[in-house]
């Protein structure tokens, strides 16, 4: 049987950034395929090097469109580890509870895709629906409903008053009954199953030798979370679970996905209502002490990694940013392998792209 | 299997007489010559620590060093002097597959031959890209830059 050569990309109505996949074909089945980025590549980490470490906040913010307040809490992180700066508790957990937010919205953002481009344009509608409840309360928190620009080094910008931490213990058991009605679509649905079990297939072997994270590492049962196993900020005080499956498709990554989401609104309900009072921050100096750090947190997709080396002055003399989507694309040609044109669409979205993320 | 005995047994073939090569950092290091790259991994590969999380640029004044960042449970970075002369260093793709754009990307961004992918094609970079490679500095650019700082 003759070959082709299908182009994905850049630009295509299946991908939600650019990115480009040439996909070889035998048939219907995918024989091969390669995948180029580069197209909203910025040039954030040589651009960190000419602005201050409080200027860098703003830069990160937008290193991601979906998780841009993790960037800035490992940031932070990094520059208040060469500086020795402890944070307050109180601003600790207004980051936490902004990090478990933005994973539920994430999370949903994701369900979205991925049922649209199964088809499931219902299940798309009910998620970006719910996504909304918790948006607005993003944006009650930190005026911002992705971009929040409320980290800086050594604590947080904006405190929680009384009457937004009412609103947020109202609103997140709301929230919690619609995800638990998308985890059963997501369960139960026959057409949801029929698209998504089987495909994409990862084994526990094939994530530790690419070195997945998050999510699609935790879905094909290799169990592991930064938040708690290098515990940063307060998560230690904080009780919950991964969770795991053992199935290693998409199907599993929308399961443990979603019941990610319902650990989360647990967590930021934990959060509003253990917060201590007190400080948000402290004052932090400007130029930062020689030296070099590594910090780890866990985003919505997974282990995010900052290195920042210090040379004493005002500026970053390198910041090197990893972000889980790099580990979640060098995958995408053996899940690829195999399958059908038609699956192709469900396993890209499956791993949760953020093209922007990779590229930088 | 355990990250300390790793560090152990890593101190074994670490380039002792390059200790000014050092930096401070908030984790386990390790000071290695680019031939002993592969050694490294294995080693740390039969200990278990397999998760490698970036690998990183960076210069140490005018010495190019790579910084592998492995993980488990704790950090543990390998810190790979580059040669001036040869600009080489070899894949781990062979063992750590998931290295592949960790490499590439710092084979565009850097300039270094990476032995054993292929990069003719780029990956990051403009497929017209002439300026050479944007994160290299160059002895004049670095004295620039150090000219531009804020005192």
């Amino acid at each position: 049987m003759s070959k082709i050569t299908i182009p994905i990309g850049p630009q295509h109505p299946l991908l939600k950034e650019p990115l480009s996949f040439r996909i070889t074909l035998e048939g219907e089945s995918v024989i091969e395929s390669t995948l180029r980025l580069g197209y909203v590549h910025r040039g954030i980490e040589k651009l960190a090097q000419t602005r201050t470490y409080i200027k860098n906040i703003t830069l990160f913010e937008r290193v991601c469109g979906i998780c841009s307040h993790i960037h800035t809490t490992t940031y932070c992180q990094a520059v208040e580890g060469l500086l020795d700066l402890k944070i307050p508790r109180r601003g600790a957990y207004i980051r936490m509870l902004l990090c478990e937010l933005e994973r539920i919205h994430s999370h949903l953002l994701w369900l979205g895709v991925l049922a649209k481009n199964i088809g499931l344009n219902t299940v798309f509608m009910y998620a970006w629906r719910d996504r909304e409840i918790v948006l607005d309360l993003m944006e009650e928190i930190s005026g911002g409903r992705v971009s929040h620009a409320i980290n800086t080094i050594g604590g947080v910008r904006k405190d929680l008053t009384q009457t937004q931490i009412e609103k947020i213990s109202l609103d997140l058991p709301v929230l919690y009954e619609k995800v638990r009605e998308l985890l059963e679509i997501v369960e139960n649905d026959r057409s949801f199953s029929a698209r998504t079990r089987g495909i994409g297939y990862l084994s526990p072997q094939d994530v530790k030798r690419y070195c997945v994270v998050g999510p699609v590492a935790r879905a094909s049962g290799v169990d592991i979370d930064l938040r708690r196993d290098a515990p940063n900020a307060c998560y230690a005080e904080l009780d919950f679970n991964s969770v795991t499956m053992t199935d290693g498709d998409v199907w599993a990554r929308a399961v443990v996905r979603i019941m990610e989401t319902l650990e989360s609104i647990g967590l930021s309900q934990q959060i509003v209502n253990k917060i201590p009072a007190g400080e948000i921050a402290v004052t932090a100096k400007r130029k930062v002490p020689e030296g070099e750090f590594v910090s780890r947190s866990e985003a919505p997709r997974g282990e995010v990694i900052y290195f920042v080396k210090s040379d004493g002055s005002q500026k970053p003399k390198r910041v090197k940013v990893r972000t889980p989507t790099l580990t979640a694309l060098i995958t995408l040609p053996a899940q690829l392998e195999g399958l059908q044109m038609a699956d192709v669409s469900t396993v890209i979205a499956g791993v949760d792209l953020c093209i922007a993320c990779a590229d930088r | 299997m355990n990250i300390e005995q790793a560090y152990y047994r890593l101190q074994k073939i670490s380039a002792k007489d390059q200790a000014q090569l050092l930096s401070q950092l908030n984790e386990k290091q390790v000071l290695i010559l680019s031939s002993q790259l592969l050694n490294a991994v294995k080693i740390l590969l039969e200990e278990g620590v397999n998760h490698l999380s970036t690998i990183t640029g960076v210069y140490q004044g005018e010495t190019l060093i790579m910084l592998y960042h492995f993980w488990l449970g704790e950090g543990l970075t390998l810190r790979v002097i580059i040669d001036e002369n040869n600009n080489e260093v070899d894949t781990l793709t062979q063992f750590i597959p998931g290295a592949l754009f960790y490499e590439r990307e710092i084979a565009e961004m850097f300039g270094i031959t990476i032995n054993g992918i292929d990069t003719s094609n780029k990956m990051f970079l403009p497929d017209n890209w002439q300026n050479g490679a944007p994160m290299r500095k160059e002895k004049a650019e670095i004295a620039e830059d150090n000219s531009l700082e804020d005192k």
